[in-house]
């Protein structure tokens, strides 16, 4: 057991020369095998998910003694730099979480990649992931979580823009990266700025710089040496890392383009675990916002508001990704909002259901979008059950998982939202309540517009092979049983030290007439449908609310026709600057040390005698130089 | 019998080297196509030598010969250093070996003398030890700067030989004058004279003669100007080693000359900061208009040694470490460069012009170039980042009365990223060039595992620092215990005046 965890950051470790060895051998030595690159991969990541489970259950025996061992990484000055693993009940659970669900998905993606012709890329691409992710999961310190942090931006980056030959793809990565760029500045502001405040504390008292262990003891030091005000921008800033990564509003632009990604990706990085680290990150910094009420409050908040706008926007969707992305986004929000409000654990608990089930849906709808010839478009589809019953059924479990009838979602749904009442704001309540019902109806629509009804498409529909329905099987698993299995422990297990009650009994009850309702909503609307009936609510009085939600609130219009237009005027007049002020006084300066450089080169390659006379004329100068020097001092 | 124990337990890396070479004499004697053998002689040799470094007890100071033959953590670590620099020298001129099978045995035969040579001058404690142990280096440098019998390469053997004889004169002239004044050429008998009669202006000139003239091994002003010609027309493995061996044995006598006979002797540090700063400035404008790629490396070695000097000027244990760690750095990054050179050279020399596209032909070779040359010009990810920025923490920390030297040195590693990306942007040139290859396997052997060491510790440095900071430690208390004077330089940056 020791050993295991003594040896724990071979799971970081091991992707990363996976990652090199096909990046290195892929024009080379596993170019005509392509099973080789699966193989190292799947393996790396499954001997990552044995060690997972033997630190599941080290921390399960030994709650409140979290193990950690770190090395010194830098000296700089007063401050060293360490890196580190912690192993704690949070750090396990994530850790399990990633490399079970990162293992499905590469043995998925080895079917759904088979005939791309940079089948080696992408798993020398999912292997760096997996080397980011479980790096960041493991991290003992805000400094090398940083690190981490950046590293997941770049593989998301690259996996984004993995067909980098569309444009569209190359755009979104972009767009992934820049959006992403705000939250990391911030983060980084923030990591600096608490540094800055609790110095003391960390040069007198830590061991390890910026340590998670004791993250507690220095918010104290810092709130005491500023005051709440400046805490508060302390910690806002350290938020903003998280808003950007988990997709929240108004940073959340980047990940419906984000689906321009090959379905596996979507799945394993823009739906379980990338985008979770932001809610993962923000659980690890508890210690530092729970001092900090506004930003809770604010927390919750931006939470409720991405719930609710995701969720609108995720009903007008005709491609499923898309759907499903937006679904993402207002489960995220969910997420925050159960942080916010102070129910750390159901927020923790709902993290674990949604990723297995959101992984599920995905492999699922990429399931559909391979055998359709990458049709993405939910009008072309329909009655796909026949077709395909496993994919049919597994995606029926994840559906009512998601819109919490029953299954695992059930019951950290319900958790959240005893969370919310027992926090007394009803406001917030009732929008968790109404986002609820609206997320059973988005869920249900692509549902009954896939499966359902009669097929509209025109291409052939190839069969799902069995590599690609065995992940899907498994993961239904979790999706399903889970959250009922862990209900009444996991509470205990990740917890702040504080327990969220249910004090309302007909809660339960409330939430799954709420979710059978909307169900029963959608199959009005969208079950066996010849004319769908969005454009028959077009004509209504929603006509007005329907375009709002086409056109995501007017956000990206926001960004790309105002801020844009702000943004590239000054781009150009301080492009100018530089071209005609930074670029021309580097010119001049150049000329000098070049003109200087062909002086003294002039002597270079001329006979013995001139290096002689070089030689001593220096050395005469040296001693007459000091020689004067000594005389001025005695 | 203390002649011999002193020789059985102190001096057997030495002497495994002095037999391998009298081994090699007598085996060129014998045949003249004992190629393949003899290098794995060599090799065994070298790497017994380096065994029996590690295993000499170095906790404590042990002297040998009447005191004038010094083993300590610091010499041995030296010692270390110049073996493996020596190894990988063998193991860099096997392309050379391979196509002119002439006179292999003497050619490993005087880079054994060399490095012989380079070991006793770091360890020696009397000047009639340090001389002869440099020349020793010195010659056997130029019979392996000369190894090729063109007219060019003798001319720039000649150019060594006469620039190293003046070298030579003007250490001779110092140590006279230090001879003159105390009577002894033992350091620490020196160190006691000029202690007690409060010599120090005769000490001051003396010292600056002596390490002016060591400044030759070093490429350094006021001897700087041989380096480029010999560095081009020498057999490339020959240059590798004149830029990495001889100046770290260069480096590590003249650590121990400022810190153990020149102790308190403040106005030594000023001369050391003049040298580097005009060195580090030398080198880097005359490698600005430079194209050919080993005259390139000769002006940048010429800069990094300024470098270490300047950093070497402040005298803190801190900045010895930071030199010690700069000068591991120095080393794995001057053999990843080297050898990458090493398998492009086909006789011609290489030139920016003739790497022109050789990142699209050869991606790995180039990708091991341009960390070598991104190291050397102090980029992140690689190593020579770290050593860039603990040379520049140890300036930063001695006091902001150093800050314009501080950003004269920033301002250089500036100019210098120019030259070293003009030799990367050339590898990205849409033009491809002919460019002939040959990769031999111990070629290859040192390519890849300088390459591996220079990201590996670009990115884990910290156990080389610690390492480091171990060995400037070892070698401040041997500069305490000669009893500082009042207002020694040492840990104390502002000079105060000594009478």
């Amino acid at each position: 057991m020791e050993l295991i965890l003594q040896n724990i950051w071979v799971v970081a470790i091991l992707p990363l020369f996976s990652f090199l060895f096909i990046i290195i051998g892929q024009k080379g030595f596993v170019h005509l095998e392509k099973k080789i690159s699966m193989y190292l991969t799947v393996g790396v990541t499954f001997l990552g998910w044995i060690f997972s489970v033997f630190a599941l259950i080290y921390a399960i025996q030994n709650q409140g003694n979290p193990f950690q061992e770190n090395f010194v990484w830098m000296y700089s000055g007063s401050l060293t730099f360490s890196m580190g693993y912690l192993i704690d009940e949070l750090s396990s659970v994530m850790l399990f979480m990633v490399t079970s669900i990162s293992l499905l998905i590469q043995i998925y993606s080895h079917s759904y990649m088979k005939e791309d012709p940079s089948y080696h890329r992408f798993f020398a691409y999912l292997s760096f992931f997996n080397f980011a992710m479980i790096g960041l999961v493991l991290s003992s310190n805000l400094f090398q979580t940083y690190i981490f942090w950046e590293l997941v931006g770049l593989a998301s980056y690259l996996l984004i823009g993995f067909w980098y030959k569309k444009n569209s793809a190359s755009k979104a990565a972009q767009k992934a990266f820049l959006v992403n760029r705000i939250g990391d500045f911030g983060l980084l502001l923030g990591i600096m700025g608490f540094l800055f405040l609790s110095y003391n504390f960390w040069f007198y008292e830590a061991d390890v710089l910026l340590g998670f262990s004791s993250l507690k003891q220095a918010t104290e030091v810092a709130l005491v040496s500023t005051s709440s005000k400046g805490f508060f921008v302390v910690a806002f800033l350290m938020f903003l890392g998280p808003v950007a990564k988990s997709a929240q509003f108004p940073l959340h632009v980047w990940l419906p383009d984000a689906m321009e990604a090959p379905t596996p990706v979507s799945a394993l990085i823009h739906a379980a675990t990338m985008v979770a680290a932001g809610v993962f990150l923000t659980a690890r910094l508890y210690p530092i916002f729970i001092l900090s009420p506004v930003l809770m409050q604010l927390i919750a908040y931006v939470g409720a508001i991405t719930a609710l706008l995701a969720a609108c926007m995720a009903l007008v969707q005709y491609d499923i990704k898309k759907a499903l992305a937006y679904s993402t986004c207002s489960q995220l929000g969910y997420m925050f909002l159960a942080l916010g409000v102070g129910a750390y654990s159901a927020g923790m608990f709902h993290l674990l259901i949604h990723a297995y089930v959101k992984a599920l849906l995905f492999l699922c709808a990429g399931a559909v979008i391979h055998s359709l010839s990458s049709q993405q478009d939910m009008r072309y589809m329909g009655g796909l059950r026949k077709q395909m019953p496993v994919v049919a059924y597994t995606y029926l479990i994840g559906c009512l998982s998601l819109s919490g009838i029953f299954l695992s979602g059930f019951s950290s749904k319900e958790q959240i939202l005893s969370g919310i009442l027992a926090s007394g704001n009803m406001f917030l309540f009732y929008i968790a309540l109404f986002t609820a019902g609206l997320s059973a109806f988005y869920i249900f629509r692509t549902y009954f517009m896939v499966f359902e009804g009669k097929y509209k498409g025109e291409s052939q529909v190839e069969p799902v092979s069995k590599v690609m329905s065995v992940p899907l099987i498994v993961l239904a698993v979790p999706s399903a049983v889970l959250g009922v299995l862990l209900s009444w422990c996991f509470d205990d297990f990740v917890s702040f030290g504080f327990h969220t009650e249910n004090h309302f009994v007909f809660l339960p009850l409330i939430s799954i007439v709420i979710a059978l309702f909307s169900v029963w909503l959608a199959s009005i609307f969208y079950w066996d449908k010849k004319k769908l009936i969005d454009t028959e609510l077009v004509k209504l009085p929603l006509k007005s609310l329907h375009r709002l939600f086409v056109e995501k609130f007017f956000i990206d219009w926001f960004y790309d026709k105002i801020l844009n237009k702000i943004y590239a005027k000054a781009a150009y007049v301080l492009s100018k600057f530089d071209r005609f002020v930074v670029d021309a006084s580097i010119d001049i300066t150049f000329q000098s040390p070049v003109a200087a450089g062909k002086l003294l080169n002039i002597v270079q390659h001329k006979k013995i005698g001139a290096y002689i006379l070089v030689s001593v004329f220096l050395l005469v100068l040296l001693c007459g130089f000091i020689m004067s020097i000594l005389n001025l001092i005695v | 019998m203390e002649f011999a124990a002193d020789i059985k337990n102190l001096m057997m890396p030495e002497i495994i080297l002095f037999v391998g070479a009298l081994l090699l004499c007598f085996i060129g004697i014998l045949t003249d196509k004992a190629y393949k053998r003899v290098f794995s002689i060599v090799v065994l040799m070298l790497g017994l030598s380096f065994l029996m470094c590690l295993q000499l007890d170095t906790d404590t100071v042990s002297m040998a010969f009447g005191g004038s033959f010094l083993i300590s953590k610091f010499t041995v670590f030296f010692k270390e250093l110049i073996l493996a620099g020596t190894i990988s020298t063998i193991f860099l001129s096997d392309k050379y070996i391979k196509q002119n099978q002439k006179s292999v045995a003497e050619f490993y035969m005087l880079l054994f003398v060399a490095a012989l040579g380079g070991m006793i001058l770091v360890s020696s404690r009397d000047f009639i030890t340090m001389f002869v142990a440099l020349e020793t280096l010195s010659i056997s440098s130029y019979i392996l700067s000369g190894f090729i019998k063109e007219k060019n390469s003798q001319e720039a053997t000649l150019k060594y030989l006469v620039t190293g004889c003046v070298a030579s004169a003007v250490i001779l002239y110092g140590v006279s004058l230090l001879y003159g004044m105390s009577g002894s050429l033992r350091f620490d008998v020196i160190f006691a004279a000029i202690k007690s009669a409060s010599m120090f202006n005769i000490a001051a000139l003396s010292g600056t003669l002596v390490i002016s003239g060591l400044c030759f091994k070093l490429a350094t002003i006021p001897f700087y100007n041989w380096a480029p010609d010999v560095y081009e027309k020498s057999p490339l493995a020959v240059s590798a080693f004149l830029s990495t061996v001889s100046k770290v044995a260069g480096f590590g006598i003249i650590i121990r000359l400022v810190s153990e006979l020149f102790n308190g002797i403040w106005i030594l540090y000023l001369v050391l900061g003049l040298i580097a700063l005009v060195s580090m400035a030398i080198g880097n404008l005359l490698g600005l208009c430079e194209e050919n790629v080993k005259r390139l490396m000769a002006y940048s070695s010429i800069a990094h040694a300024g470098y270490i000097l300047a950093v070497l000027a402040l005298g803190s244990t801190l900045s010895l470490s930071s030199a010690v760690f700069y000068i591991i750095t120095y080393l794995l990054m001057n053999f990843a460069a080297w050898s990458c050179l090493e398998v492009l050279d086909n006789g011609d020399g290489v030139t920016t012009e003739s790497l022109k596209g050789l990142a699209y032909k050869r991606p790995v070779l180039a990708f091991c170039m341009v960390s070598a040359f991104a190291s050397l010009a102090g980029l992140p990810i690689f190593v020579g980042f770290f050593s860039k920025f603990y040379l520049f923490q140890a300036i930063v920390f001695a006091g902001f009365l150093l800050y314009p030297f501080l950003c004269f040195v920033l301002l250089n590693s500036l100019i210098a990223l120019y030259y070293y990306f003009k030799v990367i942007r050339a590898m990205f040139d849409e033009q491809e060039s002919e460019q002939t290859v040959f990769w031999s396997k111990r070629l290859a052997v040192v390519l890849v595992f300088s390459t591996v060491m220079v990201l590996l510790t670009g990115i884990f440095s910290s156990p080389v620092i610690t390492y480091s900071q171990q060995i400037a430690q070892s070698q401040m208390p041997a500069v305490i215990q000669y009893e500082a004077i009042k207002g020694t330089y040492f840990d104390n940056p502002r000079p105060i005046s000594v009478r």
